[in-house]
């Protein structure tokens, strides 16, 4: 073999290496950038769900083919906080890293850690603590079965969510979450009224008020705990608004008593640690709503 | 003599094979630039169709949101007065800017404030300075008026106008 031969082989060998390695680079940005529009995709999907005036809603978000939605970035610092969801569209071979769409702000979305699946359940509830917060977004792929639920809750979500099972005994429920609603060895546990109370799951404690008892069940502790602060954050935005419509109201001969009620309530949302600590700002929520609802001119 | 002729033409036959792969490689690269090219403007071009549809989807709901609804569907302007204040919310909403503005009855366009409110045409929640495209969605503008001794709702037509950010390959 000449000299020709080795060079035009090895020359060979190397342009056709680079080009595989170029191919493969390509074919792996191109995934990642079609999981980067698939997550803002996903954004703005969430982002025109808002209830009005009923008292929840229902929507499905369906991927041709299998995803996982990764809910694991969420921050709790700043004017809001923040949460950012991954996606990753099934592939050849194992799943990928996911790709990250820009964070959102306004919006308070729980689940757990990951989901997987092809169709994506989203439950919207409204939280009112006293005047409306926002829409929490609770959305899962998983199938649950909820043991010896209340009548309201059974009620409030058999239309809209359909990967939820009501039964009376634990018996009947075959390999899906079980949620028990008196005590029991459940994977969730549902300790409280509908009111007030805790969900005991992966063994910890996340206290709800209202509507978040179906965050509590369907989120993760880390997202769940992260989003309360959040809320409180709105919360505390939100009274601001409100004691800055107590000056307009009071400047065309309306005197709301609530300027000093919506600083405790401030005070209160603002020492939250935990959502150990949501029983205090719900007392608080209920004391103002009763006075506004007294109110002549109501400021919500 | 012989040996320095072969010499040379092998020689010559490594340059013509080192220019012929130099030139194929140079080639290559060029296809490649040039498709990359193409990419990336498509990037560009589906990026801010998103922004716009993130936005159209955004205001579309805007009315329902705690921080402007006024619990019936309708923006409450009472609200609206210092929510334009709030440095902390810009950036809150999904948007480069959003201003909320009266259209009927017509009025002399006039930014309120709190010196001339309700008599005023526009509230500027806020701008950052970067929208190049518009979308726009009709609302009711409400807002708590006393008659009589009691208090209502008094309703006008207004309209919620987001700013797009347009990202451009020059930026």
């Amino acid at each position: 073999m000449n000299f020709a031969w080795i060079f035009a082989i090895i020359a060979g060998a190397a342009i056709i290496f680079l080009a595989i390695y170029a191919a493969t680079q390509y074919v792996k940005t191109q995934q990642y950038n079609l999981d980067i529009q698939t997550a803002n995709k996903l954004a703005i999907l969430i982002d025109p769900l808002e209830t009005s005036l009923e008292s929840g809603k229902s929507s499905v978000i369906s991927f041709s083919s299998k995803a996982r939605i990764y809910n694991d970035k969420c921050e709790s610092y700043g004017n809001f906080g923040q949460q950012s969801l991954g996606v990753t569209v099934s592939g050849v071979g194992e799943w990928k890293e996911p790709a990250y769409a820009a964070p959102v702000y306004n919006k308070y979305i729980f689940s757990d850690n990951m989901e997987q699946g092809k169709d994506f359940s989203i439950l919207l509830k409204p939280l009112n603590m006293p005047f409306k917060i926002t829409d929490l977004i609770i959305f899962s792929s998983e199938e649950y079965c909820f043991v010896d639920a209340p009548y309201d809750v059974e009620d409030e979500i058999e239309d809209l969510l359909k990967n939820v099972s009501f039964v009376e005994n634990k018996r009947d429920c075959e390999n899906v979450e079980v949620v028990c609603f008196s005590r029991g060895d459940c994977d969730i546990n549902v300790i409280g009224n509908l009111e007030t109370g805790y969900v005991s799951k992966q063994g910890g404690e996340l206290y709800y008020t209202e509507n978040l008892l179906y965050a509590a069940i369907f989120s993760s502790q880390e997202t769940y705990e992260c989003n309360v602060k959040r809320l409180m954050l709105r919360l505390v935005n939100l009274a601001l608004i409100y004691k800055d419509k107590v000056k307009v109201l009071g400047e065309q001969g309306c005197n709301s008593l609530l300027d000093v009620e919506l600083n405790e309530l401030i005070a209160v949302a603002r020492n939250l640690k935990s959502s150990r600590d949501l029983n205090k700002v719900q007392k608080k929520s209920k004391e103002i709503d009763i006075i506004n609802n007294a109110a002549s001119c109501k400021l919500w | 003599m012989q040996i320095m002729v072969m010499n040379k033409k092998s020689q010559l036959k490594i340059q013509e094979m080192a220019f012929m792969l130099v030139a194929v490689v140079i080639l290559f690269v060029l296809a490649g630039l040039f498709f990359i090219g193409i990419s990336y403007r498509d990037l560009y071009k589906s990026a801010n169709i998103q922004e716009r549809e993130r936005a159209v989807s955004l205001i579309a709901k805007l009315a329902d949101t705690p921080e402007f609804s006024n619990g019936d569907g309708a923006i409450d302007t009472d609200k609206l007065l210092f929510l334009q204040e709030r440095a902390n919310y810009e950036g809150f909403w999904p948007v480069a800017s959003l201003e909320i503005r009266k259209i009927y009855p017509e009025e002399s366009g006039r930014k309120c404030t709190s010196r001339n409110y309700p008599d005023c045409d526009y509230f500027k929640i806020y701008d950052s300075g970067v929208s190049r495209d518009k979308v726009s969605t009709f609302v009711a503008l409400c807002r708590k008026e006393e008659k009589d001794g009691y208090w209502y709702d008094k309703c006008e037509l207004g309209k919620i106008i987001a700013g797009v950010e347009q990202k451009t390959e020059n930026e």
